[in-house]
Order: C-alpha cells, then structure tokens, then sequence
C-alpha cells in the first residue's frame, strides 16, 4: 500500500464514513443519493458511472458512492469496494419479476472479501408505490436471515417522500461506529 | 514462571521501551519533520509540476464537466496516485540516503493525531476523487480558453490551498501555532 | 506536549460546538415555518373535501384532480423538509398526509360511486379486501405484511393474455404502479396516469399509456410498438420493437437490438389533465438521446437503435 492511501486510510478513522450504495437497475439508488443531499430528483437520468456525495450528518462526514446497477456496470462495482465501511443495497419493492436476480446479486456481493466487515442495510425502496411488496416480503424473498457474514437490517423506504431514508443512514451509521470508533 | 511474575515483566519491559523512546525522540521527530520537509520541496518543485502537467495534458479531454462520473476517472484516478507514489518515494530516497518509506509510513501512524498542517490535508488531496475530478476539470476549463491562468503550479494549489509562501511556512506553524 | 495536544483538541471541540448551534437555530426557524405551512394547507384541503358534496357530478372531477394535485404539493414539501425535520415530526407529518389522501379517496369513492369497483373488474377474485392497501400508500408495511406470496405481480396488472384489447382507466391507474406480463398478441390501452410501470415478456404487443410519473421497466420483448411518457424509461432484452415516447429524463437500452425511437404521439380525452397530475413536464422530451449501455466507450452510433423516419411515423386512433 502507498503513502498516500495509508494516509487516506488513517484519516478515514477520524469520523468519515465511506458507504456504498448499490442495487440492481432502477432500484432508486441516485434518487436516494440526490434526496439525501436535498436536490431535484425529477431530473434523474440512469446512471452510465457513478455518483458522489459527501454529506455531513450528525458530527459524521459521509461518503457515499453511488455506482450504476445496470447488468452490463455490475462488473465494475469492484473497483469501490475498497474502504467501504457501509454496504447500502438498495431494491426496487414493485419489481417483483426480478427478486431472484436481485437476490443473487447481493448474496455474491456478499462473499467480496473487501466488502467483509462492512454493515448492510437493505433499503426496501418505492414504498409510495401501492403494488411495492413489504420490507417483509423483500427479507424473506432475498433470504436475509440467512445472513451471518454481516451486520444487516432491512428498512422500508421510500426516496420520493423521504420516508425511512434518515432512520436508515442514522442506524448504518451507530452500527460502523460502534465497531470503528469506539475509542473516541 | 507464574502468570503475574510475566505480566509485571511484560510491563517492565513496556516501561522500558516508552523511556528509551522518549529518550531518542527527539531525534526520531527531527527525521520525521525533516522528511516533511522535504515533501514539501518536491511538491512545489518545477520537476513534480512538470509531472503532474504531463498527467493532466494526457487525460484532460477524458473529463466532463458532469455531476456524473465516468468510470474512465477511477482508472486514471488511480494511476495518478501511483505516479505520485513512486515519484515522492523516488525523490526522498535521493535526497535522504536513509530514507525507508515503510518507517516513514509507520511514523505517521503513530502520530496521527497529530498530523495537522497544510501538507497533509494537501497529501490527503492527491487520494480524494473529488478533489482529484475538480483539478481535472479546472484544467480542461483552462485549456478550452476559460480564464483560469495556469502558469505556475495551479494543479497542485486548486484545491483550497493557499499559495507556495503559506506551505513553505507550514512545519514552523504546525508546531508553534497554539 | 500533552497540554499543547490537550489545548487544541479544546479549541476543536469548541469550534464543533459553535458550529452545532450556527446549525441549530435555522433548523429551529424551518420546522417552525414549516408546521405552521404544513398544517394550514391541511386544514383547509380538509375543509374543501368536506364541501364536496355540494357539487354538481360535473364539478367533481375537476375539484377532486385539483385537491389530489393540492395534497401531492403538500407531500413534496413535506419530502423536501425531511431533511432537517426530525424523525418524529416526519412520521406525525407522514400519517396526518396519508389520513388526508384516504379522506379523499373514500370521498371521492362515496360521490363518483360508478368508479368503485371498476378497478377490479378485470379480476374480481383478487380484488376483495385489498382496497384499503391501496389507498394509503405509506406507512403502511404492517398491512402489507400479509401478503405473503412474493412473486404474485402488483394489482394493477394484466398477465398470461392472449390475443385481447385490454384497457385501464384512470380510477384504475392514477398513482399506481402497473404490471404487464406475458402478453401475446394483445392491445393494452393505459389511460391515466400511473407513477411506474413494469413490464416483462410480451410479444406482438401494442401498449399505449398516459403519463407516468416516474420510471418505466421493460424486459424481453419482441416485435411490439410501445406509446408511453414517463420520467425515465429503461429498456432491456427487448428487439424489433419500436417505442413512440416523450422522456423527460433520458432513456437507455441494454442487450436491445433493432429497437427504434420516434415522438410520444398519443391522444385521448383529458390527457392534459393526467400530464398536470403527472408533473411531467411537456416541453421537456429526450426521446430521440438514447444511452446503450452496450455501447459506452465509443463515439460512434449505437448499431442497437435508430430514429423511425418521420414519414414511416404511425399515427393512433384514441
């Protein structure tokens, strides 16, 4: 490792959060990103890269990646896995034909060895839609419980009203810090 | 040997140890400060600025001025970092015959609660995409005709930093500053 | 040393301090302005659904799209002061919100009675029982938890058709999110204004739909001419198909070919309306910047698509 990524890393300690947000395709992920940071998301193009915003909440400078989730893009969300302290996987509640395809996606995910020790918190997104299935639904359709690798709560959401979003980053934040930074 | 009759020794040893380190640290910060020091030079010598120009003028026209991010940045992203690497550990080792990169990185860790100063937050700089993105684009601003002047070490000192004089004061300031 | 340490991570601290309480006081000054707007606009949406039954049958739909638009601008103020509103005042906000919308569905259902049951015409079977999920749209997962058969598509849907004209109106559909899936042969008539579409598997299709609010998702399909307005449009696995469109956003492709792209041309009565409740704006439509994700890294044009030719443009019947 170099001298300016151990210097990164080193700084990183002090009360930054890197989190990555990924999902299959449409799931909403730039949408949550741009509602976080308070911009228009009735703009929103899919996203062909990706997308950075660093927010600061609660005494907590966040970075958080937003990497595009079309199926030809998923071959390049390793080259964000490094440093990431929170996983945030992100899903589409009302697309219910493609929850396996989903889930197989996350369980991958999950065997990334430099994605080990991060948190995950699974955004059960468009809970405005009236045909969106529950968070219960989604956790037992991706088979969370089965989880053991990771920290993991599942949370419904919804990025057009808001709804959930800051519960969500509140809870993916105490739980990075109760592991990161219990010296302070 | 009984369990506590190690433990005290263990913290004899300890002990021990923070003494002969406190004894020779002063010499141990002597190479640190002067090892920042030189940092400092490099950076702002023409041949890291040349480098660096060099980098811009081979990739600029990969960048837009988008919110969205090509994934292109990450890959020259990271060989910038590289470059930077290896020419920082080049120039070091020829100008401090001693000089071992892996202790120097160690001395940063232990003083990391202490690495204040502008150097750091511009080393820091180099490692931050956003930052990273932001030269790029100032770069391309320039080069299409926009007003920025580039003439002297604009690359290095876009990002928030104050100009050359300032940097070169920085090591006396971080240690008499409060 | 140590005191020299100790004294800057004073100064620090004291500068965090300073800079929580320059947070602080405007965020005190928002929540204020904000409940003050927040439960005025209540109020007095409140007040005109409870005059409703004063109003001639003409009157209504007028007065209820208007009262609909009214609340949807009252939960986008309201989505837009979560950011500093606390998590309290959020979900106290959310259900009084939520309370409002079922209030004017349910009067809405008890003045406009024709449209009632209309909505599960199609499958009567499915439909009992379900109603109340689909009126409040938030905060409501607990209710929904009972549905535990995950792959069943959403309500709004028509699945496994073979050679039908099929149609939904915009009871049916408005703010809804609709499924289409395995179609064969079939001529599918949206006409409203949904807030999604998902679309899987169909063949020999024509689909028209009013404007969706937000994103569309299409999949696998072959030989159909989609008409559709929507905020993003998605387009996957899917060949020699053309799509008439009016994206505001942008559209995208991927793993498509022999797909072709002209200007969104459908018609029908008070499709104005359902562009207004859509927020889409009009002036606004991308539909000849296609992204193909199969194709990023070059200059060139995408082989996958192309534009329909402005003679060989079909016009549609409403």
């Amino acid at each position: 490792m170099g001298l300016l990524t151990i210097l990164k890393k080193m700084k990183q300690k002090e009360k930054e959060v890197r989190l990555l947000m990924l999902g299959l395709d449409n799931a909403g992920k730039t949408t949550i990103l741009k509602k976080f940071n308070g911009e228009d998301i009735n703009t929103i193009s899919p996203t062909l890269g990706f997308n950075i915003k660093t927010l600061e909440h609660r005494g907590f400078k966040l970075n958080v990646w937003d990497v595009g989730g079309q199926r030809s893009l998923r071959s390049y969300w390793r080259n964000y896995f490094e440093c990431t302290d929170g996983l945030i996987w992100v899903v589409d509640s009302a697309d219910r034909m493609r929850l396996q395809d989903c889930k197989q996606e996350l369980h991958s995910l999950l065997l990334e060895e430099r994605l080990a020790g991060s948190t995950l918190l699974v955004f059960a997104n468009k809970q405005d839609l009236p045909g969106s299935l529950s968070s219960e639904d989604i956790r037992k359709t991706l088979d969370l419980d089965n989880i053991k690798s990771h920290h993991w709560r599942i949370l419904p959401c919804s990025a057009v009203t808001g709804e959930n979003l800051l519960d969500g980053v509140d809870w993916i934040i105490d739980d990075i810090a109760s592991r990161i930074f219990t010296m302070d | 040997m009984e369990a506590s009759d190690v433990i005290s020794e263990l913290q004899c040893v300890d002990f021990g140890e923070e003494e002969i380190f406190t004894s020779c640290s002063n010499e141990v910060d002597t190479k640190f400060d002067l090892t920042i020091g030189h940092i400092e030079d490099i950076i702002m010598e023409d041949k890291f600025q040349t480098l660096q120009n060099n980098f811009l003028e081979k990739f600029y026209s990969e960048f837009d001025d988008t919110e969205e991010n090509k994934f292109i940045y990450t890959d020259i992203h990271k060989d910038y970092i590289n470059l930077i690497e290896k020419c920082l550990e080049e120039e070091l080792s020829g100008r401090m015959p001693d000089f071992s990169m892996q202790e120097f990185t160690r001395q940063l860790a232990e003083r990391k609660d202490d690495l204040e100063g502008e150097i750091f937050e511009m080393l820091l700089t180099f490692s931050d995409f956003v930052a990273f993105k932001d030269m790029f684009l100032d770069y391309k601003a320039a080069k299409e005709g926009k007003t920025i002047d580039l003439s002297d070490g604009l690359t290095v000192t876009s990002v928030d930093m104050p100009s050359g004089c300032d940097l070169f004061s920085l090591n006396g300031q971080s240690i008499s500053k409060d | 040393m140590t005191e020299r340490l100790q004294k800057r991570d004073d100064k620090r601290k004291l500068n965090i301090e300073n800079k929580k309480e320059d947070r602080e006081a405007p965020i005190r000054e928002k929540c204020e302005h904000f409940h003050d707007n927040l439960s005025k606009e209540i109020d007095e949406i409140e007040r005109d659904v409870s005059r409703s039954s004063s109003l001639t049958k003409t009157e209504l739909i007028d007065h209820f799209d208007g009262l609909t638009v009214r609340l949807q601008k009252a939960q986008k103020f309201l989505s837009e002061a979560t950011l500093f509103l606390p998590s309290y005042d959020i979900s106290k906000a959310t259900e009084s919100l939520s309370k409002l919308q079922n209030m004017l569905q349910d009067k809405r259902n008890e003045l406009m009675p024709k449209k009632k049951f209309a909505f599960k015409s199609k499958k009567a079977s499915e439909g009992d029982g379900k109603k109340t999920k689909n009126l409040s749209t938030k905060d409501d997962a607990h209710k929904k938890s009972t549905k535990n058969e995950p792959c069943i598509l959403a309500d709004c849907k028509f699945v496994d058709e073979d050679g039908k004209n099929l149609s939904m109106d915009p009871s049916q559909i408005n703010q809804k999110d609709v499924a289409l899936a395995r179609l064969k042969h079939c001529v599918v008539k949206l006409y409203g204004s949904p807030s999604a579409i998902h679309v899987n598997e169909l063949e020999d299709c024509k689909i028209f739909c009013g404007p969706v609010s937000g994103s569309i998702f299409i999949r696998e399909c072959k030989n159909c001419v989609f008409i559709l307005s929507c905020q993003q449009l998605r387009i996957h696995t899917t060949e020699f198909t053309n799509f008439y469109i009016h994206v505001t956003s942008k559209a995208i492709i991927e793993d498509s070919h022999d797909v072709q792209f002209a200007p969104y041309n459908w018609n029908y009565p008070g499709i104005a309306e359902h562009f207004k409740l859509s927020g889409l704006d009009k002036e606004r439509n991308n539909w000849d910047d296609i992204d193909d994700f199969n194709w990023l890294a070059v200059d060139a044009h995408s082989p996958n698509w192309s534009l329909v030719a402005p003679e060989q443009r079909k016009n549609w019947d409403p």
